[in-house]
């Protein structure tokens, strides 16, 4: 039995981008010309290294995955970091719910079907933590009572509006750990209550 | 010098709707030796008028509340308003120039002075006087509601982060 994970890097006030970072439309409220989420620093760069090194594989939406498919590819200004990623992110199954898509690219499986039951049947088939990437994505799951664990990783950051961790409210969860994590972190680890 | 301190219990999600948070007895005994520490409190009239409810005793109210009711009335209280014609005992109302005010009363006055309610904090906020920000957060998420940041602000930097009941973590922030 496996467990569908959604964990992202967020600003105080709960957001995962800023609406200057946003990609594609949103109709979401944002500070234009606003401070933006920063990178993440090196430590805690190291820490997503370490927790996506134990997953069983990653769920994507569309658009996550079209972000993320940039490291399909060698670039030339790569550091050893950037390379310690790509490894680690090339080698996990992935599996990507898109209507529109027509291919997905290498170690990536497309899922044309129900989202929530695909979801549903891979944590049925497979050990270990699943990562869902994606918030539109993880707010579907979320509404189908399907995500297992919910890790916030709080940055020190206001940025006043943009694209929320949280799609839509849901039932009460549960702290089970929090730790100060990387160069200005905080994980808050929930799971439903 | 006194430190202004902006705390609020919030939701995952950054909302402060207070009616939405029912604090557990644990929580409330330690608000009230949080106010009992306190030199003073600041209120914007909204959330003033919804504390008010503590300068009257109620026929029902169990022990903390009657705790919390006296440590709350033994603080001055200093209401930012324009509307506000009068305010209730120990309170003092500023009417114009916010800034000086609180300049005054940070020089005037040491220990903890505590604001309270997003609008005034958020104003506050843009002018840099809060020394401290205490984000008091309950493991529920509301999707919509009152944040408990105004807008955005330049970066924060953590110094604590603290169980305070089963159910409740509070970090705590000062501008980097």
């Amino acid at each position: 039995m496996g467990r569908l994970v959604f964990g992202m890097m967020q600003s105080l006030d709960g957001y995962i981008a800023a609406n200057s970072q946003l990609f594609g439309t949103s109709t979401s409220p944002g500070v234009p010309g606003g401070p933006v989420l920063p990178p993440p620093g090196p430590a805690l760069a190291r820490h997503f290294n370490d927790h996506m090194l134990g997953l069983a594989g990653m769920l994507y939406g569309r658009r996550m995955y079209e972000v993320m498919q940039y490291w399909d590819e060698d670039q030339p200004d790569w550091d050893e970091g950037d390379r310690d990623f790509a490894a680690l992110w090339r080698a996990k199954p992935k599996w990507v719910a898109s209507h529109s898509l027509k291919s997905v690219g290498a170690n990536a499986a497309l899922v044309m079907e129900d989202v929530g039951a695909f979801a549903a049947r891979l944590k049925a088939e497979i050990e270990g933590d699943i990562d869902v990437a994606g918030a539109e994505l993880a707010g579907s799951l979320t509404a189908l009572g399907l995500i297992d664990e919910y890790r916030l990783y709080l940055r020190p950051f206001v940025l006043g509006g943009g694209k929320p961790y949280f799609a839509a409210a849901r039932p009460p969860l549960r702290l089970v750990k929090s730790d100060v994590v990387g160069e200005d972190a905080v994980m808050l680890v929930f799971v439903p209550a | 010098m006194a430190k202004l301190v902006y705390g609020l219990n919030q939701s995952l999600d950054g909302y402060v709707d207070h009616q939405k948070f029912k604090p557990s007895l644990p929580l409330f005994r330690h608000y009230i030796e949080y106010v009992r520490d306190l030199t003073g409190i600041v209120y914007g009239r909204g959330m003033y008028e919804v504390m008010r409810y503590w300068d009257e005793d109620q026929a029902d109210w169990v022990a903390e509340e009657h705790d919390f009711a006296a440590a709350w009335r033994s603080k001055p209280k200093w209401v930012v308003s324009r509307t506000l014609k009068s305010v209730g005992p120990n309170a003092t109302l500023f009417e114009n120039d916010i800034e000086a005010a609180i300049h005054g009363l940070k020089a005037q006055h040491v220990g903890e002075i505590a604001v309270a309610g997003p609008g005034l904090a958020g104003s506050l906020t843009d002018l840099g006087l809060i020394d401290e920000y205490r984000l008091y957060l309950h493991p529920i998420v509301l999707g919509r509601g009152t944040p408990f940041f105004a807008g955005p602000r330049p970066p924060l930097h953590l110094v604590a982060s603290d169980r305070i009941t089963e159910d409740v973590i509070r970090l705590t922030y000062v501008p980097a």
